[in-house]
C-alpha cells in the first residue's frame, strides 16, 4: 500500500553522503577550530532548549528518585546504626592520633598538600546519547573562561576533562570511559600508576589500578590522587580509594580496583578548575 | 517544504528527550536510542533516501555534541537509514513485528561498528564485555521504546501527508 509514498535515494546518493562524512571526520581530526565554528553554531540555537528540557527532565527523574530511595532509606538506616557504633569507637582512637599527628607537622613544618585552585561551578545539562562513552555537557563555556584541558571535579573528587568548549557550554570527557587513563599515585606510598576507565567495572561504580610495581606497598583503602607527572590533569588532586589489590598473571605488576569518590552514578553540579595543567615544550 | 519541516522538528524532539530529558536520569543508566528508532522507522516507510538524510542529521547533531570527531555516527546512521529503505522496498508491513527485528539488528550492527572503530583500534576492553554492559542494555530499552514509539512515528507520517496533500489541494 505504501509503495507510491516511498522515495528512494538516487544512485549513488549513499555514497556522496559517505564522502560528507570521511570528509567530515578528516576535518575535524585536523583542524579544531573548525569543530568549534560548526559547533558554536549549532549550540547557540538549540542551548536554551537543551536547558529547558533538563530542567524538565530533572523534575521527572527526581521524583522516580524519591519513590526508589525511601525503601532503600530504612535498610541503609539500621546498617549505618551499626557502622556509628564502630565508627565512634574509631574516632576515639584517632582523636588521639590526630593530636599527635598535629604535634609532628609542627615540627615538620609541612605546607598544605593541595595547592588552592579557582574553580567555577556549572550544572549538568546534557549526556552523550551512546552508551559506550560517557561524556556530559556543561551550561558554561569560554564565555565564562573555560578552556579545553580544564579538570572538573564533583564531591571534591576527579570526574574528567573539558574536550570542547563552545559560548556557553562545553562537553566533559569522564575517566571512567574505557581507554582513559590518568595518572595517578598514593598519598602514603611513592611510584605512579594508572587509573582508568574499564567497561566491566564501572556497572559496579569501580575504576581500574593498572601498572603498580611490584614492589610498591599500594594498600587498600589508600588514598589516590593524580600524579605530579601527568600532562593534562593538576597534581594532588582526589580520585578516590583503593578498593582491592592483587598481583597480575605475569609477576611483574600488580594491579586492582579503585572507588572513585565523585559519585558517577548521580552527578548533577561540577566544579571546573580554572587553571590548566601546564607542559613545558 | 512541510515535510522538511516536521523531520526538522522530529528530529530536535528526539535529541532533546534522548539527551536532555534523560541526562538527569544517572549517567550510568542505559538510555534507550531514540534517535536510532526515527532513523529506522522513517527509513523503513518512506524508503532510502529519507531514511538515509534523516541519519545523517541525526547522528551530525550527535557528533557536534558529544562525539570526538565529527561525521562518524552520521556515516553509521545513514547506512543504516539506507539500508532500512532497501529492506522496506523487498517486504513492506504494518504491523511492528518487523520494525522491532529490525531495530534489533540496527543497534546491534551499530555498536559492532563502534566497537570494531572505537574500541578494537584502541585495543579497549574484550567484546563480550561491551556486549552484556552496553549493547545488550540498550538493545532491550531500545526495543521496548520501539514497540511503544513506532506506532506514534506511523501516525506522525500519516499526520504530515495529510498536511501535505491539505497543501496540494489549496495549490490546485
Amino acid at each position: 500500500m505504501n509503495e507510491n509514498r516511498r522515495r528512494n535515494a538516487p544512485r549513488g546518493g549513499l555514497l556522496i553522503l559517505i564522502g560528507i562524512c570521511l570528509f567530515l571526520m578528516l576535518v575535524s581530526s585536523f583542524s579544531p577550530g573548525f569543530n568549534n565554528f560548526l559547533r558554536g553554531t549549532i549550540s547557540s540555537v538549540l542551548m536554551p532548549m537543551q536547558r529547558g528540557m533538563n530542567q524538565a527532565g530533572s523534575y521527572l527523574f527526581g521524583r522516580i528518585e524519591k519513590w526508589r530511595e525511601l525503601s532503600q532509606v530504612q535498610e541503609a538506616n539500621s546498617q549505618m546504626a551499626q557502622e556509628l557504633a564502630q565508627l565512634r569507637k574509631e574516632n576515639a582512637a584517632l582523636k588521639l592520633n590526630e593530636k599527635e599527628l598535629e604535634e609532628l607537622r609542627i615540627l615538620l613544618d609541612m605546607k598544605e598538600q593541595y595547592p588552592d585552585y579557582g574553580t567555577l561551578g556549572a550544572h549538568i545539562i546534557g549526556k552523550s546519547s551512546g552508551n559506550w562513552f560517557q561524556s556530559f555537557m556543561i551550561d558554561k563555556g569560554e564565555k565564562e573562561g573555560i578552556q579545553v584541558g580544564m579538570n572538573v571535579l564533583a564531591g571534591g573528587g576527579l570526574v574528567g576533562i573539558v574536550t570542547a568548549v563552545g559560548d556557553h557550554y562545553a562537553t566533559v570527557n569522564t575517566i571512567i570511559n574505557s581507554g582513559q587513563y590518568v595518572s595517578a599515585m598514593s598519598t602514603r606510598s611513592g611510584g605512579t600508576f594508572f587509573v582508568a576507565g574499564d567497561l566491566d567495572l564501572y556497572s559496579q561504580g569501580l575504576l581500574a589500578i593498572q601498572n603498580v610495581s611490584l614492589d610498591s606497598d599500594l594498600a587498600r583503602g589508600d588514598m589516590v590522587v593524580t600524579s605530579n607527572i601527568s600532562d593534562i590533569y593538576l597534581p594532588g588532586l582526589l580520585i578516590g580509594y583503593v578498593e582491592s589489590i592483587s598481583a597480575d598473571s605475569n609477576q611483574l605488576t600488580r594491579s586492582g580496583t579503585l572507588r572513585p569518590v565523585a559519585n558517577f552514578d548521580a552527578l548533577d553540579m561540577v566544579q571546573v578548575i580554572l587553571t590548566l595543567k601546564k607542559v613545558e615544550d | 517544504m512541510k515535510r522538511v519541516i516536521s523531520y526538522v522538528l522530529l528530529i530536535l524532539v528526539f535529541f532533546l528527550i534522548q539527551n536532555n530529558i534523560f541526562a538527569a536520569s544517572s549517567l550510568i543508566m542505559t538510555v534507550p536510542n531514540l534517535l536510532m528508532i526515527l532513523v529506522f522507522s522513517f527509513g523503513f516507510i518512506r524508503g532510502s533516501l529519507e531514511g538515509m538524510l534523516i541519519g545523517f542529521f541525526c547522528g551530525l547533531l550527535n557528533d557536534l555534541f558529544f562525539g570526538n570527531t565529527i561525521g562518524f555516527t552520521a556515516l553509521m546512521y545513514s547506512v543504516l537509514g539506507y539500508g532500512m529503505g532497501l529492506i522496506g522496498n523487498l517486504y513492506y508491513t504494518d504491523f511492528v513485528n518487523l520494525p522491532l527485528l529490525l531495530c534489533l539488528f540496527s543497534i546491534l550492527i551499530y555498536h559492532i561498528g563502534i566497537y570494531v572503530f572505537a574500541f578494537l583500534i584502541n585495543g579497549y576492553g574484550s567484546f563480550g564485555s561491551y556486549l552484556s554492559n552496553v549493547a545488550l542494555p540498550e538493545l532491550l530499552y531500545t526495543g521496548i521504546m520501539t514497540l511503544l514509539l513506532y506506532p506514534l512515528i506511523r501516525r506522525v507520517e500519516e499526520l504530515i501527508q495529510k498536511w501535505e496533500s491539505r497543501k496540494a489541494r489549496n495549490y490546485a
